[in-house]
């Protein structure tokens, strides 16, 4: 055992979090429309028919793909079944659960990388994870249903950071700019505060707010990719370092396929016990605290 | 073992939504309204 760990504290100092190599491709692929940078114009083509599995801006010019969300909210608006954008949420779901939102997310990212500005920490409680089903099913469901607007898109802060300030900012003809009222300052508090909290709260956004990781949570329960906890290896219990390298906060050791668990696979990397292990569907031995 | 055929059977049932909403036109209502720029993203108002 003793070698084990030696082994593992060598690859923690050698590695490089594999999930954020990730998020850096996917990021790079995601906002892979050039063009943009000299024309202004937004991507118009046939890949803007998929969707891409994570909360992204469709009106961002670099944007290559369509986000899922928008177009959920766009068939709620035209009052028609989301075949499409349901199906896949519940593939993907079924597949790896919340995976995507660690792998993928380039909002996830910026969270990540904002959570490491040295500040005062907090611990977010855990009655408002739950929220966020509450704005999926009110904001981008209901709401959206009966008001035939895309609200959560309305105060989604991706979109102002990834379309709205980049294409107010380089308006040369000033008609864009002549649009923004009450709504885009609302938004831009909406941003302020999420950027403010995720610097003291990990991963404050997805925890609280994000629809699409309400969708994925549901999903983590059952999906193919899953996590094993040995019990007989997590002897220490006390040790909680799977817990303080969680960026979202899980006690990785009572479950660790709760529904805020996004699939990063830190805590199978640095378990000094190596009690965590990715597995593909089979039953997770809990170990009861 | 219940539990992998569980999620291959509801994956399939996912996976033909898919199928079947591509075939009402979803990917190309996806892709018209994907193509302009979305203001309510943008956060302006007409």
């Amino acid at each position: 055992m003793n070698d084990r760990r030696k082994k593992q504290r060598i690859k923690k100092k050698q590695r490089v979090k594999t999930h954020r190599i990730g998020q850096i491709i996917a990021s790079v692929i995601q906002f892979g429309h050039i063009p943009a940078l000299w024309t202004g114009f937004i991507y118009q083509g046939a890949l803007k028919q998929g969707c891409v599995p994570i909360l992204t801006c469709w009106g961002c010019p670099l944007s290559l793909f369509s986000c899922p969300m928008g177009g959920l909210q766009h068939f709620f608006n035209l009052h028609l079944f989301p075949f499409y954008i349901l199906g896949f949420f519940g593939a993907v779901g079924m597949l790896v659960g919340r995976m995507a939102c660690a792998w993928v997310c380039p909002f996830g990212m910026l969270q990540d990388l904002l959570n490491k500005i040295k500040s005062v920490k907090l611990r977010l409680p855990e009655w408002m994870t739950y929220f966020k089903y509450a704005v999926l099913i009110g904001v981008a469901g209901i709401i959206a249903w009966f008001t035939m607007e895309p609200w959560f898109c309305k105060l989604c802060p991706a979109g102002i950071l990834e379309a709205g300030i980049p294409l107010v900012s380089v308006d040369k003809t000033g008609d864009i700019r002549a649009l923004v009222g009450w709504l885009f300052w609302t938004k831009i508090v909406i941003l302020a505060g999420v950027v403010v909290f995720s610097i003291m709260i990990k991963r404050f956004f997805c925890r609280v707010f994000c629809p699409i990781g309400a969708i994925y949570s549901v999903f983590n329960r059952f999906s193919l990719v899953h996590f094993e906890l040995t019990s007989e290896r997590c002897r220490n219990t006390d040790c909680r370092h799977c817990e303080k390298i969680c960026p979202m906060d899980i006690n990785v050791y009572k479950n660790p396929n709760q529904k805020e668990c996004i699939r990063c696979l830190e805590c199978v990397y640095n378990c000094p016990n190596v009690a965590v292990k990715l597995k593909f569907r089979k039953k997770a031995k809990l170990l009861n605290t | 073992m219940k539990k992998l055929i569980f999620v291959i059977l509801l994956t399939a049932v996912f996976v033909a939504s898919i199928v079947y909403g591509g075939r009402l036109g979803d990917f190309e209502e996806i892709e018209s309204v994907g193509s302009v720029m979305c203001l309510s993203c943008m956060g302006l108002q007409q």
